[in-house]
Protein backbone atom coordinates (compact mmCIF):
# COMPACT_ATOMS: atom_id res chain seq x y z
CA UNK A 1 0.00 0.00 0.00
CA UNK A 2 1.36 3.39 -0.92
CA UNK A 3 1.83 5.77 1.95
CA UNK A 4 3.45 9.15 2.13
CA UNK A 5 5.70 10.39 4.88
CA UNK A 6 7.03 13.90 5.52
CA UNK A 7 10.54 12.64 6.38
CA UNK A 8 13.00 10.12 5.03
CA UNK A 9 11.76 6.89 6.58
CA UNK A 10 11.44 3.32 5.40
CA UNK A 11 7.67 2.99 5.86
CA UNK A 12 7.65 -0.72 5.10
CA UNK A 13 10.39 -1.35 7.66
CA UNK A 14 8.45 0.70 10.21
CA UNK A 15 5.34 -1.38 9.51
CA UNK A 16 7.31 -4.62 9.96
CA UNK A 17 8.88 -3.43 13.22
CA UNK A 18 5.52 -2.38 14.65
CA UNK A 19 3.91 -5.69 13.67
CA UNK A 20 6.82 -7.62 15.19
CA UNK A 21 6.81 -5.76 18.50
CA UNK A 22 3.04 -5.86 19.00
CA UNK A 23 2.82 -9.52 17.99
CA UNK A 24 5.34 -10.14 20.80
CA UNK A 25 3.15 -8.13 23.17
CA UNK A 26 0.17 -10.31 22.20
CA UNK A 27 2.08 -13.55 22.62
CA UNK A 28 4.08 -12.72 25.74
CA UNK A 29 3.01 -9.49 27.47
CA UNK A 30 5.34 -10.25 30.39
CA UNK A 31 8.35 -10.02 28.06
CA UNK A 32 10.99 -7.31 28.14
CA UNK A 33 9.53 -4.10 26.69
CA UNK A 34 10.31 -0.48 27.44
CA UNK A 35 6.66 0.50 27.80
CA UNK A 36 4.09 -0.47 30.41
CA UNK A 37 1.47 -3.13 29.80
CA UNK A 38 -1.44 -4.58 31.65
CA UNK A 39 -4.55 -3.74 33.66
CA UNK A 40 -2.71 -2.39 36.71
CA UNK A 41 -0.98 0.19 34.55
CA UNK A 42 -4.27 1.16 32.90
CA UNK A 43 -5.87 1.83 36.29
CA UNK A 44 -2.96 3.39 38.16
CA UNK A 45 -1.44 5.65 35.51
CA UNK A 46 -4.23 6.22 32.99
CA UNK A 47 -7.33 6.46 35.17
CA UNK A 48 -9.28 3.46 33.87
CA UNK A 49 -12.14 2.22 36.04
CA UNK A 50 -10.79 -0.76 37.98
CA UNK A 51 -14.08 -2.69 37.99
CA UNK A 52 -14.59 -2.24 34.25
CA UNK A 53 -11.05 -3.36 33.46
CA UNK A 54 -11.44 -6.35 35.77
CA UNK A 55 -14.34 -7.54 33.61
CA UNK A 56 -12.02 -7.84 30.60
CA UNK A 57 -10.40 -11.29 30.29
CA UNK A 58 -6.84 -11.28 31.63
CA UNK A 59 -5.58 -12.69 28.33
CA UNK A 60 -6.66 -9.42 26.74
CA UNK A 61 -5.93 -6.84 29.41
CA UNK A 62 -2.43 -8.25 30.01
CA UNK A 63 -1.45 -6.99 26.54
CA UNK A 64 -2.94 -3.53 27.03
CA UNK A 65 -0.29 -0.99 25.99
CA UNK A 66 -2.22 2.27 25.60
CA UNK A 67 -0.86 5.70 26.47
CA UNK A 68 -4.05 7.44 27.56
CA UNK A 69 -7.74 6.83 28.13
CA UNK A 70 -10.24 7.42 25.28
CA UNK A 71 -13.12 6.49 27.61
CA UNK A 72 -12.46 9.39 29.98
CA UNK A 73 -13.14 12.16 27.46
CA UNK A 74 -16.83 11.45 26.77
CA UNK A 75 -19.33 8.72 27.52
CA UNK A 76 -19.89 6.05 24.88
CA UNK A 77 -23.64 5.48 24.81
CA UNK A 78 -25.80 2.38 24.43
CA UNK A 79 -26.66 1.67 20.81
CA UNK A 80 -23.71 3.53 19.31
CA UNK A 81 -21.37 2.07 16.71
CA UNK A 82 -17.71 2.36 17.67
CA UNK A 83 -14.51 1.73 15.76
CA UNK A 84 -11.25 1.17 17.65
CA UNK A 85 -8.29 2.00 15.37
CA UNK A 86 -5.40 -0.28 16.32
CA UNK A 87 -7.45 -2.26 18.80
CA UNK A 88 -4.56 -4.49 19.79
CA UNK A 89 -5.58 -7.31 22.10
CA UNK A 90 -8.89 -5.56 22.62
CA UNK A 91 -9.10 -3.96 26.06
CA UNK A 92 -10.52 -0.63 24.81
CA UNK A 93 -12.64 -2.42 22.21
CA UNK A 94 -14.22 -4.71 24.81
CA UNK A 95 -14.84 -1.81 27.20
CA UNK A 96 -16.57 0.04 24.35
CA UNK A 97 -18.56 -3.08 23.43
CA UNK A 98 -19.81 -3.33 26.99
CA UNK A 99 -20.98 0.28 26.89
CA UNK A 100 -22.75 0.16 23.52
CA UNK A 101 -24.49 -3.08 24.44
CA UNK A 102 -26.15 -5.53 22.10
CA UNK A 103 -28.06 -2.75 20.27
CA UNK A 104 -24.75 -1.20 19.27
CA UNK A 105 -21.66 -2.49 17.57
CA UNK A 106 -17.92 -2.40 18.29
CA UNK A 107 -15.51 -2.86 15.40
CA UNK A 108 -11.80 -3.31 16.03
CA UNK A 109 -9.18 -2.73 13.36
CA UNK A 110 -5.61 -3.92 13.84
CA UNK A 111 -2.72 -4.55 11.45
CA UNK A 112 -1.35 -7.42 13.56
CA UNK A 113 -3.24 -10.70 12.95
CA UNK A 114 -2.14 -12.09 16.34
CA UNK A 115 -3.64 -9.09 18.12
CA UNK A 116 -6.84 -9.26 16.07
CA UNK A 117 -7.29 -12.93 16.95
CA UNK A 118 -6.68 -12.19 20.63
CA UNK A 119 -9.36 -9.49 20.54
CA UNK A 120 -11.84 -11.87 18.84
CA UNK A 121 -11.19 -14.49 21.52
CA UNK A 122 -11.85 -11.88 24.21
CA UNK A 123 -15.17 -10.97 22.63
CA UNK A 124 -16.16 -14.63 22.55
CA UNK A 125 -15.12 -15.06 26.19
CA UNK A 126 -17.32 -12.10 27.18
CA UNK A 127 -20.25 -13.43 25.16
CA UNK A 128 -20.28 -10.44 22.81
CA UNK A 129 -21.72 -11.12 19.39
CA UNK A 130 -21.80 -7.41 18.51
CA UNK A 131 -17.99 -7.23 18.21
CA UNK A 132 -16.16 -7.60 14.92
CA UNK A 133 -12.40 -7.42 14.44
CA UNK A 134 -10.90 -6.65 11.03
CA UNK A 135 -7.25 -6.82 10.01
CA UNK A 136 -6.39 -3.50 8.46
CA UNK A 137 -4.42 -0.31 8.56
CA UNK A 138 -5.12 3.08 10.13
CA UNK A 139 -4.26 4.69 6.81
CA UNK A 140 -6.84 2.69 4.86
CA UNK A 141 -9.57 1.69 7.28
CA UNK A 142 -11.74 -1.25 6.16
CA UNK A 143 -14.88 0.62 7.20
CA UNK A 144 -17.64 2.20 5.13
CA UNK A 145 -17.75 6.00 5.00
CA UNK A 146 -20.14 7.90 7.28
CA UNK A 147 -21.33 4.92 9.32
CA UNK A 148 -19.65 5.33 12.73
CA UNK A 149 -20.76 7.26 15.83
CA UNK A 150 -17.47 7.14 17.75
CA UNK A 151 -13.89 6.44 16.70
CA UNK A 152 -11.51 5.58 19.51
CA UNK A 153 -7.79 4.93 19.36
CA UNK A 154 -5.08 4.58 21.96
CA UNK A 155 -1.39 4.98 21.24
CA UNK A 156 -1.65 4.14 17.55
CA UNK A 157 -1.75 7.31 15.44
CA UNK A 158 1.73 8.26 16.69
CA UNK A 159 3.01 5.06 15.06
CA UNK A 160 1.65 5.96 11.63
CA UNK A 161 3.99 7.70 9.18
CA UNK A 162 1.20 9.92 7.81
CA UNK A 163 -0.89 11.47 10.58
CA UNK A 164 -2.89 13.66 8.19
CA UNK A 165 -4.09 10.60 6.33
CA UNK A 166 -4.90 8.75 9.57
CA UNK A 167 -7.06 11.66 10.76
CA UNK A 168 -8.67 11.92 7.31
CA UNK A 169 -9.60 8.25 7.50
CA UNK A 170 -11.15 8.66 10.97
CA UNK A 171 -13.07 11.67 9.64
CA UNK A 172 -14.25 9.72 6.59
CA UNK A 173 -15.84 6.86 8.52
CA UNK A 174 -17.60 9.05 11.11
CA UNK A 175 -21.21 10.09 10.71
CA UNK A 176 -21.87 13.85 10.73
CA UNK A 177 -21.70 14.85 14.40
CA UNK A 178 -19.61 11.79 15.24
CA UNK A 179 -16.79 11.91 17.79
CA UNK A 180 -13.12 11.05 17.72
CA UNK A 181 -12.01 10.05 21.23
CA UNK A 182 -8.27 9.80 20.92
CA UNK A 183 -5.47 8.90 23.31
CA UNK A 184 -1.94 9.28 22.06
CA UNK A 185 1.45 10.75 22.80
CA UNK A 186 2.57 14.21 21.85
CA UNK A 187 6.06 15.65 21.75
CA UNK A 188 6.56 19.17 23.09
CA UNK A 189 10.08 19.68 21.76
CA UNK A 190 11.13 20.06 18.14
CA UNK A 191 12.93 16.88 17.05
CA UNK A 192 15.80 16.70 14.62
CA UNK A 193 15.34 14.83 11.34
CA UNK A 194 17.85 12.22 12.59
CA UNK A 195 15.71 11.49 15.64
CA UNK A 196 12.48 11.48 13.60
CA UNK A 197 14.03 8.94 11.22
CA UNK A 198 15.05 6.55 14.03
CA UNK A 199 12.64 3.61 13.83
CA UNK A 200 13.65 2.41 17.31
CA UNK A 201 12.31 5.66 18.74
CA UNK A 202 9.10 5.42 16.67
CA UNK A 203 8.35 1.95 17.98
CA UNK A 204 9.42 2.75 21.54
CA UNK B 1 -6.98 17.09 13.04
CA UNK B 2 -8.42 20.43 12.03
CA UNK B 3 -6.91 20.00 8.54
CA UNK B 4 -8.94 16.79 8.30
CA UNK B 5 -12.10 18.76 9.08
CA UNK B 6 -12.55 18.08 12.79
CA UNK B 7 -13.95 20.81 15.03
CA UNK B 8 -14.19 21.31 18.80
CA UNK B 9 -10.76 19.72 19.24
CA UNK B 10 -9.82 19.64 22.93
CA UNK B 11 -7.33 17.90 25.17
CA UNK B 12 -9.27 16.53 28.13
CA UNK B 13 -6.59 14.74 30.17
CA UNK B 14 -2.82 14.42 30.31
CA UNK B 15 -0.94 11.29 31.34
CA UNK B 16 2.59 10.13 32.14
CA UNK B 17 2.72 6.71 30.42
CA UNK B 18 6.50 6.40 30.53
CA UNK B 19 6.80 6.96 34.28
CA UNK B 20 8.89 4.14 35.76
CA UNK B 21 9.96 2.70 32.40
CA UNK B 22 13.47 2.46 31.00
CA UNK B 23 12.51 5.22 28.53
CA UNK B 24 11.34 7.72 31.17
CA UNK B 25 14.49 9.82 30.87
CA UNK B 26 14.22 9.93 27.05
CA UNK B 27 10.54 10.87 27.28
CA UNK B 28 11.36 13.74 29.65
CA UNK B 29 14.19 14.93 27.40
CA UNK B 30 11.91 15.19 24.37
CA UNK B 31 8.84 16.45 26.25
CA UNK B 32 6.77 13.34 25.51
CA UNK B 33 3.46 12.96 27.30
CA UNK B 34 0.22 11.05 26.89
CA UNK B 35 -2.99 12.90 26.16
CA UNK B 36 -6.66 12.02 25.88
CA UNK B 37 -8.62 14.27 23.58
CA UNK B 38 -11.90 14.70 21.77
CA UNK B 39 -12.85 16.11 18.39
CA UNK B 40 -16.10 16.21 16.45
CA UNK B 41 -17.08 15.85 12.81
CA UNK B 42 -19.39 18.74 11.93
CA UNK B 43 -22.94 17.65 11.38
Amino acid sequence: MATSCPIELDVDQLRREISFIYARVAEDPTGDFHFHRGPGYAVSLLGYDAAEVAAVPAANSASFAGVGNPHCVAAIEAGETVVDIGCGAGTDLLLAARRVGSRGKAIGVDMTPAMAERARAGARAMGFDHVEVRVGDALELPVESGTIDVVISNGVINLTPDKDRAYAEAFRILKPGGRLQLADIIVANELSEKIRSDIDLWTG
Amino acid sequence: MQRAGFVDVAIVARHDPFRGTSKEKTARKFGVEGISMIARKPG
